[in-house]
C-alpha cells in the first residue's frame, strides 16, 4: 500500500488578515492612551504585523462588570476604552500576539478574529455615545414591535392640530361677526 | 419570491461585532437573540449574526442578559 504524504499547506503560510479588539483599563489617563495605543502598534509591527485599520480607544460603560486577576486579586471593571486594531500578520506570528495581549496588564480583555480588508463598520453611531441608559433605549426602539406602537401615537397629534386651528378661526370669525 | 433577509436587501456582507446599531436591531429587549424565523434573516446570515452578537457579548459591548 502506498504512503501518503502530507504537504505543508501553502495557505496557512500566507498573511492573514485579524482584528484584535481590546480593553485598556480606565487606570490609564487620557494622556497616556496614545502612548499605549503607539505601543501596542510597535509590538505588533515587531512580530510582522503591518497595520491596515484602527479604532481610536474610546471609553465605554461596559455590559456588565468583568474581573480580571491581577497580582493574585481579582479586580472589577465598569468601564473601560475600548479600541480595535486590524493587521495583516503571518499565522506563525499570531501567537506572539497571544502570549504579548494575555501578559499586558493594562488590557483588561481581548478578541483576536480573521477579518476581511474593507471596512466592515456601516452603524454610524461611536460607540462611546452608547451608554447604558441609551443602549436600553435602542433595544425597545428599533425593534419593529417598538415602531408599530410609536406610529399610532404620533398620527394623532397631527390630525389634533388642524381641527384647533379651524376651532380658534370659528371663534375669531364669530367675534367679528357680533362687532360689526 | 423576494428576499426577506435584512443583510441579503442591504447588502451587507460581513456582520461587525462592533456594529451595535445593527446587532440590536436582533435582540429581544431581554438581551437574547431573535429567531430567524420571526426576523426573516436567512440561515447564513444568522450563523454570522450569532457569532458576531457573541464577539460583542464577550467585549462587554453588549449584555448577555438585560435586567
Amino acid at each position: 500500500m502506498a504512503k501518503k504524504t502530507v504537504t505543508p499547506s501553502t495557505e496557512t503560510l500566507e498573511p492573514r488578515i485579524y482584528e484584535i479588539g481590546y480593553l485598556l483599563s480606565p487606570a490609564v489617563r487620557d494622556e497616556d492612551l496614545e502612548t499605549r495605543v503607539s505601543e501596542l502598534k510597535e509590538t505588533l509591527a515587531k512580530f510582522g504585523a503591518t497595520v491596515i485599520s484602527e479604532g481610536a480607544p474610546e471609553f465605554i460603560d461596559l455590559a456588565y462588570e468583568m474581573t480580571r486577576v491581577i497580582d493574585n486579586k481579582n479586580v472589577r471593571f465598569n468601564q473601560a476604552y475600548f479600541g480595535w486594531v486590524k493587521i495583516e500578520i503571518e499565522p506563525k506570528g499570531i501567537a506572539l500576539v497571544k502570549e504579548f495581549m494575555d501578559a499586558n496588564i493594562g488590557i483588561i480583555r481581548y478578541l483576536l478574529i480573521l477579518s476581511t480588508r474593507e471596512n466592515t463598520v456601516i452603524g454610524k453611531k461611536p460607540l462611546g455615545k452608547m451608554i447604558k441608559g441609551e443602549r436600553k433605549a435602542l433595544t425597545s426602539d428599533e425593534t419593529g414591535e417598538a415602531k408599530e406602537e410609536a406610529a399610532p401615537a404620533a398620527a394623532p397629534e397631527a390630525e389634533l392640530a388642524p381641527e384647533a386651528v379651524e376651532a380658534e378661526l370659528d371663534a375669531d370669525i364669530k367675534e367679528m361677526v357680533k362687532e360689526a | 419570491m423576494s428576499t426577506q433577509c435584512y443583510f441579503k436587501q442591504n447588502n451587507i456582507k460581513h456582520i461587525d461585532y462592533k456594529d451595535l446599531e445593527i446587532l440590536r436591531k436582533f435582540l429581544t429587549p431581554s438581551g437574547k437573540i431573535m429567531a430567524s424565523k420571526r426576523t426573516g434573516v436567512c440561515k447564513k446570515n444568522q450563523r454570522k449574526l450569532s457569532t458576531a452578537i457573541k464577539y460583542a457579548r464577550f467585549m462587554g459591548l453588549l449584555p448577555y442578559i438585560e435586567v
